[in-house]
């Protein structure tokens, strides 16, 4: 209830364990489930710390994360690979947005 | 990326197609699981993807659970290859065979490098290693590297430093030679002292004396064998007595001009062998030493001369192998003859004379004058001449000069 509230907020204000987080310098992806996305170029996309695939398209991926979705748009996208602990995405990307 | 594919070839694996309603739900279920899969892409009913063949058969419950199908489109891996040729045992057998040949073939010296070498041949050095049994052919095994170093370099005292390597059926036999001449003071073995005399006859242009007596100077006629710097140095007194003499090794440049002879005898018949054109290949392939060659190749020319090319077979740049590809052409030659005309005969000897010329000047002497002439004799020519030149006379002989065999009695009376 209250991740709802804070995705509705106009500003953005961290909430308590953010901050904890924040200014012990802690890995956010292990402490807050954040997902990592490493770039090459436009060329290919690796993902570490998603929870599935909620569609897939030659032109766009859709990827269920713990705090909301990502939305990966291109051509010729394909799953490289596919695993418990990463996906590598290859292709042509051209976005790639965050829906809350 | 090529390790992996690698691996996944090794172990095997299968390309399935994924149809139904909740696909993504089959997927999220084998991230769960940990199944890996790779190049998934979407197809019109659903998706396509590799999976490696162990972990194909964990998706019996999830295909369950998703209401899914797989379909196997494709085997891939040499597990499955295995199985396909499972009943050509006598390829199993070749491919069995193949591999401990190879094996015992990467067990033997197959290639031999020599780098750095100047003075000593390469010929010499293969003959060195083949009287230390470290030759082509030889059990990798067997051959200590060390002290071949240490037996190579008592051998060849000219060698300052030699590095002998062993690299997969490779040997590199790295070396530097002492390019410089021996120090003037170094000590000859078994030589009390050494005098400098000449080697011909000739007029001596310079002398610089760094050790042993001079006896003579510049414009002297010297004629060969003669002493020019003694390696017998007497001390005098005060009174200009001898009061001590001391045998060192004599040390000196000395340049004369001397006048060397020049023959050189020319047929009056010139016989040239031209190739006609016509040119056979064949190829052949040796192994070890027996030779592999085409048995319907024939040269039915009755001269020519032979070019071979031969490449030794590798497996990678240290894996060498005793397979040899050889590529030989045979060109024909037709022989002709003719009598030669002055010119050409003038050519001949211009181009005999040039090379002498530059043969001697590659040994260190400046030509000054030449005189050269052509006469015939019967159906021959013979050029011949002088040439005066300026160089190096000098050379070292153990010591001669009078009374030291005195002083040679005294020390070995002293030894003894």
């Amino acid at each position: 209830m209250r991740k709802n509230k804070r995705n509705h907020r106009l500003s953005y204000e961290p909430t308590l364990r953010e901050s904890v987080v924040d200014h012990l310098d802690l890995p956010k992806d292990l402490m807050l489930g954040d997902s990592i996305l490493k770039i090459a170029g436009n060329r290919e996309i690796y993902i570490t710390n998603y929870l599935g695939i909620l569609g897939y398209e030659r032109e766009s991926i859709l990827l269920q994360a713990k705090h909301g979705r990502i939305h990966i748009a291109g051509t010729y996208l394909v799953i490289a690979s596919y695993s418990g602990d990463e996906m590598k995405i290859q292709g042509c990307v051209q976005t790639i947005s965050f829906e809350m | 990326m090529l390790f992996s594919s690698f691996w996944n070839y090794m172990r095997g694996y299968v390309k399935v197609e994924l149809t139904g309603a909740a696909t993504e739900r089959f997927l999220t279920l084998c991230r769960k699981r940990q199944i890996a899969l790779w190049n998934l892409t979407p197809e019109a009913c659903g998706y396509s993807f590799c999976v490696a063949k162990a972990d194909f058969f964990l998706f019996a419950p999830l295909v369950r659970k998703s209401r899914t199908r797989v379909r196997v489109v494709k085997r891939c891996g040499v597990p499955f290859l295995a199985h396909r040729y499972r009943k050509r045992k006598i390829f199993l057998c070749g491919l069995i065979l193949f591999g401990v040949v190879l094996y015992e073939l990467s067990c033997f010296l197959w290639h031999i490098e020599i780098r750095g070498n100047s003075y000593l041949s390469e010929e010499v050095i293969l003959d060195f290693l083949s009287e230390e049994n470290a030759s082509f052919g030889q059990r990798l095994g067997a051959i200590d590297c060390e002290s071949l170093e240490e037996t190579f370099r008592n051998a060849y005292p000219e060698v300052i430093w030699v590095s002998i390597q062993l690299y997969g059926t490779k040997m590199t036999v790295e070396l530097q030679e002492n390019l410089l001449l021996p120090a003037a003071n170094e000590p000859l073995p078994d030589v009390l002292y050494t005098d400098l005399v000449a080697s011909c006859d000739g007029v001596i242009t310079d002398i610089i004396t760094r050790s042993g007596t001079p006896l003579v100077k510049a414009g002297d006629e010297v004629s060969a064998g003669q002493i020019l710097v003694s390696g017998c140095i007497s001390i005098l007194d005060d009174e200009e007595q001898l009061k001590e003499t001391m045998y060192v090794r004599a040390d000196a440049d000395i340049t004369a001009e001397m006048i060397l002879p020049y023959v050189d005898y020319i047929s009056g018949e010139i016989v040239q062998d031209v190739r006609t054109g016509q040119e056979k290949t064949t190829r052949s392939l040796t192994f070890l030493e027996q030779e592999l060659f085409d048995p319907f190749f024939q040269t039915s020319y009755e001269l020519y001369e032979v070019y071979a090319d031969t490449v030794q077979a590798r497996l990678s740049s240290n894996f060498y192998l005793p397979v040899f590809y050889t590529k030989k052409t045979y060109y024909e030659l037709q022989r002709t003859s003719h009598i030669a005309t002055a010119d050409e005969i003038r050519a001949i000897a211009a181009k005999n004379l040039g090379k002498h010329l530059a043969d001697l000047e590659e040994k260190g002497v400046q030509i000054t004058e030449k005189h050269v002439m052509i006469e015939k004799m019967d159906s021959d020519y013979i050029a011949q001449g002088s040439i005066t030149v300026r160089g190096t006379i000098a050379i070292e002989a153990n010591g001669k000069t009078e009374g030291t065999d005195d002083i040679l009695d005294d020390t070995q009376a002293r030894g003894a």
